[in-house]
């Protein structure tokens, strides 16, 4: 359960992230869920990459080079039509594992 | 997984390595790009940058081996869609199928006879010592006279060896229908010249001719 929850976790993050933002770069990503998380959440930089680059090829986000705004080259992502329902999907199934948790820690 | 990602990255082409370095580089440059725009240092941005992100080599093998290991499974995709199509089509596959074996049949036969005849030598040891001697006259080549060879044999002394050969039909007749074979006619000194034992029993020699 624990190392593909981690994940799976990291997974909804961007997905939400992308879904709200149209499209970001992986830097772009890393400082949203950090401002939006007042700070609480840090996004492990390695791990970053290997997930978006398998988020990618599992279809559920779209990647493109352009520039920012400071005239630099970098890869966009952005999300796909089966990337919003996989965001749904996980989305429930994360209230799901919170709902769960705070069950088993409140029973008396 | 660790062995099985060493296997992929074998995969790997440098395109897609190229971009990946690129997509993290430019994840780091931008970092700087903020931190410098917050008061830190050159030197400063830099080093938090770097910190930040981890180990740039490392994570490039992790992202490279998704991107080649799913390259891999596409490629096993692309091999089934190919023998599902295939199978739809069963006239063409046959004919193909049909195109390639006898292709490669006579292929195959060509080869194997032309390797039994000339590539592979006479199976004779020190075959590069044996020489064949022919009187050459202006009518061209004569067969050897008897006499002639009784000549050489007496006053040889360059070959270690002299042996004379005569082609010949006979019909092999007893039990059974009776058969032409051809044979040749040898002088005794024949299998001792060449070097060579029958395949099964023994050769006559000098006493029984």
């Amino acid at each position: 359960m624990a190392k593909n929850d981690l994940q799976g976790t990291l997974d909804l993050l961007v997905l939400k992230t992308l879904d709200q933002n149209g499209v970001l770069h992986g830097y772009g990503i890393v400082l949203h869920i950090q401002s939006a998380s007042n700070d609480l959440l840090r996004v492990e930089e390695g791990s970053l990459y290997p997930a978006l680059h398998r988020m990618e090829q599992s279809g559920w986000i779209s990647s493109e080079w352009s520039l920012t705004e400071t005239n630099r080259r970098a890869k966009y992502y952005k999300l796909t039509a089966q990337g919003r329902r996989q965001l749904e999907a996980a989305q429930e199934s994360f209230d799901q594992l919170v709902r769960g948790v705070r069950a088993v820690l409140r029973y008396a | 997984m660790a062995l099985f990602r060493r296997l992929t990255n074998l995969f790997r082409q440098p395109a897609i390595d190229r971009d990946i370095a690129d997509e993290l580089q430019s994840h780091i440059d931008l970092r700087i790009e903020s931190n410098l725009a917050s008061g830190m240092t050159p030197e400063g941005a830099r080093r938090d940058a770097l910190l930040r992100f981890g180990n740039p080599t490392s994570t490039k093998e992790r992202v490279a081996a998704f991107d080649a290991s799913l390259a891999l499974a596409g490629f096993g995709r692309d091999i089934r869609f190919a023998a599902r199509q295939l199978r739809k089509s069963p006239g063409f596959t046959l004919t193909v199928i049909a195109t390639l074996a006898i292709g490669i049949g006579f292929n195959v036969a060509i080869f194997s006879s032309m390797d039994a005849v000339v590539l592979r030598p006479l199976a004779v040891p020190a075959l590069d010592r044996v020489m064949v001697l022919a009187e050459q006259q202006q009518r061209g080549k004569e067969p050897f006279t008897l006499a002639d060879f009784d000549d050489l044999r007496r006053q040889n002394r360059s070959f270690e060896g002299l042996a004379v050969l005569q082609g010949a039909n006979y019909t092999l007749s007893g039990a059974g229908d009776a058969a032409q074979i051809s044979a040749d006619l040898v002088s005794s000194s024949f299998f001792r010249v060449l070097r060579t034992q029958a395949f099964l029993g023994r050769v006559f020699d000098e006493s029984e001719c």
